[in-house]
């Protein structure tokens, strides 16, 4: 699969702040999300990728081209930024109609489009009043509809769902959901880590700059070998099952906690320890009722990788 | 736990504050530190009144020493002759020691008011914009505290750009002269130069924080200081020069300053000729309009409009 | 879409896209106070004193000191530093500078409008000073008031142009502007002698002065320096433009704004 963005040593500070330090990093199509602690370079990375700055060094191509005042690459480009900036003397409807007009749509088609944008964010009724007296959540999904309205190939989201409401969130991931269906590719920074967890799968992790791990979730946990995984089980009698499993190699440590039908076991092979379970478990006729495995979660690597 | 509702949502503070004097310095003391972070506009606004203050002590250090020079030159004359010749001389040395420090002060003004303009002009118009003025108001500190605060923060900029140099030039003319004789001899020229120099820091802080306590963009604020305080300026020559007559010129600001610095040191500017007591009435109405402003800015600011 | 034909088509939606508001805002309503003030000064030297001043004298006087001295330069630099320097100040210079447009347009775009808002401003400000003088006893001639307002308005393109050039090179530069027209200036054009040269403020007055004048050469200020013909003016001040707006398009393509967040 061809890559919509390659970065490769890529490197922006800004005086003696290093915004972005030595990145190298290819992104597929798809959702991909963007994730890292504050002052990591995401949105240095971002505005590098729509061409707002200059790479200070190495080289950066999105979807084949370098991006600084590249006209023919913004009309495939849809940028969505993080600061609260709009032009207040306009109406929602005007706002995304006049940027699409600069792309330019006639005035009509653009209309059309900038209506047809705003009602996909959920602000048809609220469009033709000004963009002075929305509220924030509304200022934020202003900025995805000039974001989308032109049908690019490619969103760039900067913090897209700060400031939404639970509601207004739930229907910006479906947006996002609804534009890669259409084949469209979208890459979003959150710091609402287990957000972005429903929305992809495939992550971006940036941290001081440089890059700290890229794949799924899941296959950059399975890379983190000095956190063992971590396993609940629920059961009726978990000493018995404690018993049982303990003479397994992966096996790292098994903790009867405060709760009597609860054990956490920590194993260094997950598969291993997934393929084993069910036979020791009815082997040892513990009576197993509950399994769960959370530190395989974003917020779980995340920790592990920076922490 | 009982159960109550609270429907009142904004009260005025009842309780008591306690009394802290020098709260106002350190609000001063922070918005100081913020400025001194940025080197480059420290080294190019002061660039000038910094190399206008080298010069003008470099200056007068020569006229002393070359005082000295002529003093040894004389040593064989009679001493009555002596003694008299280096009264005079002695005199118009201070006396031209004196015409170069208010050389100083008058070039100085308006880089005075550039400087306070570039520091000043921000710093309640930024507190709108950022809102922090909810952050300051909710201490809870006085509108007086704050003002007061943000007057100081600007004075202590006018304040280098001003009366740190002609503190280090008086300085100067006092270390090189005979026997500390222009300390001795001139004190009260001394006290009255830093007196102006303050009066005119206090009376341009005050003007620079009621513009900018109008509007919450810096470069705002600074362009409505500049553009009224040339307007009136440049408006009042023009309409003396048509009418004859010298009354327009106390619509400038820098006019009237002129006239209270000639009262001061006994000096005459043919341009101005009404007398003291209107340029003081002007410059207290301009003073009295920019504390209402402050005041009522401040009000609105205290209870987050 | 070429180049050539894309900017001026950019140009004019960004034009129309801030012209209204560029209009409607503070900073033109401050203008029209700032505006007003050369008709006020002449209704009052005509009338309030009863002094019986000669209506060419006031218009001549008021026009040079105050009209194109002063409120041109003061406008123009107020009105113009905005072009790029309110778009990164209020953080929206992202939106156009990430469409298929040539980033020249928006700085073209932009001063343009608070061109239109600050012309008519002027204008309206000669003009009245202008209606106010021609009704008194010894009205100035047509020719002056046509090479005065000319004088203005040209000063008004130069003086926003290079401040919105300015707003473009440096984060804070309504200070270096300020102080360009009103130190640089103001001290360069009222010293005789060939420095007046380096002022624009000797140019706009070439303008019209010219070079056998005996109106305007009986202003005191105009007495001791030399001027240049009309036509030699206009083609200096012209090249100024040319050279202003080249700069102007150039730095905002190849610039850099960060923007925080």
């Amino acid at each position: 699969m061809t890559a919509i963005i390659q970065a490769e040593n890529l490197g922006r500070w800004y005086g003696e702040v290093v915004g972005l330090g030595d990145l190298t990093v290819q992104i597929e199509p798809g959702i991909t999300g963007l994730v890292g602690p504050n002052g990591a370079g995401k949105s240095t990375f971002m505005k590098l990728m729509v061409g707002e700055l200059r790479p200070a060094r190495g080289l950066l191509t999105v979807l084949g081209e370098v991006p600084f005042g590249n006209r023919e690459l913004y009309r495939q480009l849809g940028f969505c930024p993080q600061q609260d900036a709009l032009y207040e003397h306009q109406t929602g409807r005007h706002f995304v109609r006049d940027l699409l007009r600069l792309g330019g749509w006639s005035r009509r088609e653009a209309d059309r489009l900038a209506v047809g944008a705003m009602e996909r964010v959920g602000l048809e009724d609220a469009m033709d009043r000004k963009v002075s007296g929305y509220s924030k959540g509304m200022r934020q999904r202003t900025r995805l509809a000039q974001a989308i309205a032109h049908g690019p190939k490619l969103v760039v989201a900067d913090e897209p769902l700060t400031g939404l409401d639970p509601i207004a969130r739930r229907q910006t991931l479906d947006l996002f959901r609804g534009l890669a269906e259409d084949g469209c590719s979208v890459i979003i920074s959150s710091h609402v880590l287990h957000e972005v967890e429903s929305l992809t799968q495939t992550m971006v992790l940036i941290h001081r700059g440089r890059l700290l791990a890229q794949g799924s979730v899941r296959e950059v946990r399975r890379l983190i070998s000095r956190h063992p995984s971590r396993v609940d089980v629920i059961a009726r009698d978990p000493r018995r099952l404690a018993s049982a499993l303990l003479p397994l190699d992966h096996i790292r440590t098994i903790k009867l906690g405060d709760d009597p039908k609860k054990l956490t076991v920590e194993t260094d092979d997950i598969s291993a320890f997934h393929r084993a379970f069910a036979g020791v478990a009815a082997s040892a006729e513990a009576g197993v009722t509950g399994f769960k495995s959370d530190d395989a979660s974003l917020e779980a690597v995340f920790d592990y990788l920076i922490g | 736990m009982k159960a109550t509702t609270h429907a009142e949502v904004y009260r005025r503070f009842e309780g008591k504050l306690r009394s802290r004097p020098l709260r106002p310095l350190t609000l001063a003391w922070s918005g100081i530190r913020v400025a001194f972070k940025k080197k480059l506009p420290i080294l190019l606004l002061f660039i000038i009144p910094g190399i206008f203050t080298i010069v003008i002590s470099f200056m007068v250090q020569l006229k002393f020493e070359a005082e000295a020079g002529v003093l040894t030159d004389m040593a064989g004359m009679e001493p009555s002759a002596q003694t008299m010749t280096v009264a005079a001389l002695l005199s118009s040395q201070l006396g031209e020691v004196e015409s170069l420090i208010f050389q100083l002060l008058s070039q100085m003004q308006f880089f005075v008011v550039l400087i306070m303009g570039w520091y000043g002009s921000g710093l309640i118009a930024e507190d709108r914009k950022l809102r922090a003025n909810l952050l300051y108001f909710a201490r809870p500190m006085s509108r007086f505290t704050y003002a007061t605060g943000k007057l100081l923060t600007v004075m202590f900029w006018g304040s280098a750009a001003v009366v740190v140099p002609v503190s280090v030039v008086c300085a100067v003319a006092s270390l090189t002269s005979p026997e500390w004789s222009f300390l001795t001899d001139r004190w009260p020229t001394i006290l009255k130069l830093e007196l102006y120099a303050l009066l005119w820091v206090a009376f341009h802080g005050i003007l620079v924080l009621a513009i900018s306590s109008l509007t919450d963009r810096r470069n705002r604020a600074l362009g409505g200081l500049f553009i009224l305080y040339f307007l009136t300026l440049a408006g009042a020559e023009a309409m003396a020069g048509l009418m004859s007559g010298q009354g327009w010129r106390l619509l400038s600001i820098p006019n009237n300053f002129s006239r209270i610095f000639d009262s001061l040191f006994d000096r005459s500017t043919p341009s101005i000729g009404w007398n003291l007591e209107a340029s003081l009435w002007v410059l207290g109405l301009i003073t009295f309009a920019c504390i209402a402003i402050l005041a009522r800015q401040t009000r609105k600011l205290e209870v987050g409009a | 879409m070429s180049l050539i034909t894309e900017l001026p088509r950019a140009t004019w939606l960004i034009f129309r896209m801030h012209l209204a508001a560029t209009a409607a805002s503070r900073r033109a309503l401050s203008g029209l106070l700032f505006a007003a003030v050369p008709p006020l000064l002449a209704f009052l030297a005509l009338t309030a004193s009863g002094s019986g001043d000669s209506g060419v004298n006031v218009f001549m006087y008021l026009g040079v000191l105050v009209l194109l001295q002063v409120v041109a330069p003061a406008l123009g630099v107020f009105l113009g530093i905005g072009a790029i320097a309110d778009e990164t100040e209020a953080r929206t210079v992202t939106y156009p500078f990430t469409r298929p447009i040539p980033r020249a347009s928006v700085f073209l775009g932009r001063w343009l409008a608070s061109l239109l808002v600050l012309t008519t401003l002027l204008l309206a400000s000669g003009a009245g000073m202008a209606a106010i003088t021609l009704r008194a006893s010894d009205p100035p001639s047509m020719d002056a008031v046509r090479g005065l307002l000319s004088a203005t308005l040209i000063a008004g393109v130069l003086y926003s142009l290079g401040a919105a050039v300015i707003g473009v090179i440096f984060k804070r530069g309504q200070v270096i502007a300020l102080g360009y027209a009103f130190a640089f200036e103001v001290m360069l054009a009222n010293i005789p002698g060939s420095a007046q040269k380096l002022s624009l403020q000797y140019y706009l007055r070439s303008l019209f002065v010219g070079s056998e004048n005996a109106d305007w050469r009986s202003l005191a200020v105009f007495q001791k320096s030399e001027f240049l013909t009309t036509a030699d003016s206009a083609e200096r001040l012209l090249a100024t433009t040319v050279i202003l707006l080249v700069i102007g398009c150039v730095t905002v393509t190849r610039k850099q704004f960060v923007l925080s967040s």
